[in-house]
């Protein structure tokens, strides 16, 4: 069955990723590892790590002004702004207003931060969407994370850094212009414990093998298929389609479970350069493709949530995406700009070796 | 850097993130940071707000190393070591004093292009108070 096209603009994107990385080799010397075992079971090669004066708040303030220069329109448009994220500095005290008052946008807003561990930042685009929709305004959604993992653990091998930031619109208000239309969306979860943190504690658990079929797979296999059923569309249909990547292995996994092609992946694939980023990390590869694509193109996006859940997304380009990508940083421009750390550096900078 | 309270941070907020600065309704000038009276023609004033572009050029610049922090940048200092300080002359004239990031003191000179970029600049009292930062604008690095 066919559900009712949303047909919400996307006027503008923007990400943010920091300059600095780790190689998997450095971690894995310093913890006396193989590093040709890591790299092969994880699929990464390097994660993008924080500088020490940034944090989640900052990120997604870059992204947002990013978003912003983008869709060409007055922040004062903008009547909702929720983020994404599992990493905010304040356990009390919202990101979302941060960046109001950062990037201009009038008092008269919905705001809110968001948990749901990966998935937070595309449940943000949900409700933005939603608004969007319902209140024929602009909204602005907002996937931001400087992930922790436990020293030695397997998730500090793939704990990366970045955000990125959508607004949408119900509608193209006076001077603006589509890059993208949101057809459909989906979601699909289920009480699955396979990673967690619990309140005061600063690092992550995770149930080790467990996080694969039973919660990775089964969520992104059912939303991706839940979405493609109602939308009546089958993998050859799309032009781009993006999994959430908690390593460089599982989406090209999920990818092959539901028949996509991995040239479809193409733009949308980055794990392998700069990590897991958490609630930005299929957004950001979205963003990467809106950077690349041709209007007219379909793309397909599923997000995955520990908890667990993923959210799927049914979208195609539009005439502005080539205009609009010029007019703030790409994607793999902001992932080019590096500067490599120590380990001991990148103790400092995750706030893992405190002076 | 002189203690600031949490309601002076919050009044603040509009120049610390978005580089808002007042326009002499007399004379033109820029100020920024915000004045009482216009540092231009020291008489009037009567202003009207203008966001600044963020974009400037290095005037100066010092080095600050171990042990010359002031309290409130010391944990920055032992942790990530030497940081530079810059006196910058933004586009649309005001000189500001900032820190300067995504570079090498060996590889700042002065006449580099700068933008700015928002960084935490310290934590007090439990509030983390963002504010601008400056960065080489690509350009200035090749």
């Amino acid at each position: 069955m066919m559900t009712k096209k949303l047909e919400v603009n996307i006027l503008g994107w923007g990400a943010y990723i920091p300059i600095y990385r780790i190689k998997i080799d450095e971690i894995c010397l310093e913890w006396g590892e193989d590093p040709s075992r890591w790299r092969k079971s994880l699929g990464l090669n390097e994660i993008s790590v924080p500088a020490l004066d940034e944090d989640s708040t900052t990120f997604a303030v870059e992204a947002a002004r990013s978003a912003v220069k983008r869709a060409q329109i007055s922040p004062n448009l903008i009547t909702a702004i929720y983020v994404g994220t599992e990493s905010k500095p304040y356990a009390v005290k919202p990101t979302a207003t941060i960046v109001a008052a950062a990037i201009n946008a009038s008092a008269r807003l919905s705001s809110a931060d968001l948990e749901f561990a990966c998935k937070a930042g595309t449940e943000a685009m949900r409700i933005c969407i939603d608004h969007s929709l319902v209140n024929k305004t602009v909204s602005l959604a907002i996937g931001a994370d400087s992930a922790q993992g436990k020293p030695r653990d397997a998730l500090e091998y793939s704990a990366g850094a970045g955000a990125v930031a959508f607004i949408f619109s119900k509608g193209v208000p006076k001077h603006a212009e589509s890059a993208a239309m949101v057809l459909h969306h989906f979601s699909y979860v289920t009480d699955t414990p396979d990673f967690w943190r619990c309140n005061g504690r600063k690092y992550p658990s995770h149930a080790e093998r467990f996080t694969g079929a039973p919660a990775y797979f089964k969520h992104t296999i059912n939303a991706a298929k839940g979405l493609m059923e109602e939308v009546g569309t089958r993998p050859s249909d799309y032009d781009h389609v993006v999994f959430h990547q908690p390593n460089g292995k599982f989406p090209l996994k999920a990818a092959k479970i539901l028949g996509f092609d991995i040239k479809q992946l193409k733009y949308g694939f980055l794990a392998d350069k700069i990590g897991n980023t958490y609630a930005a990390n299929a957004m950001i590869g979205l963003a990467s493709i809106l950077d690349n694509a041709n209007p007219g193109e379909k793309i397909l996006m599923v997000s995955y949530g520990s908890g667990a859940g993923s959210d799927a997304f049914d979208m195609m380009t539009r005439e502005g995406v080539q205009v609009k990508r010029e007019l703030a940083p790409k994607v793999l421009d902001l992932i080019s700009k590096k500067k490599y750390l120590t380990y001991g550096l990148y103790a400092k900078h995750k706030g893992k070796l405190i002076m | 850097m002189a203690y600031v309270s949490i309601p002076l941070y919050k009044r603040t907020i509009p120049q610390r993130y978005k580089l808002i600065g007042l326009k002499c309704k007399r004379c033109g000038w820029i100020n920024f940071p915000p004045k009482g009276i216009c540092k231009g023609c020291k008489v009037s004033s009567e202003f009207e707000k203008v966001k600044l572009s963020g974009k400037g050029t290095i005037y100066s610049y010092t080095v600050i190393t171990a042990a010359a922090a002031p309290p409130e940048f010391s944990k920055q200092e032992k942790s990530g070591g030497s940081y530079v300080v810059a006196l910058i002359e933004l586009d649309e004239g005001p000189r500001i004093v900032a820190q300067l990031v995504n570079c090498k003191p060996e590889n700042v000179r002065i006449g580099m292009r700068v933008e700015s970029t928002i960084r935490k600049i310290y934590e007090d009292e439990g509030v983390v108070r963002y504010g601008f930062k400056f960065k080489p604008v690509e350009e200035s690095l090749k």
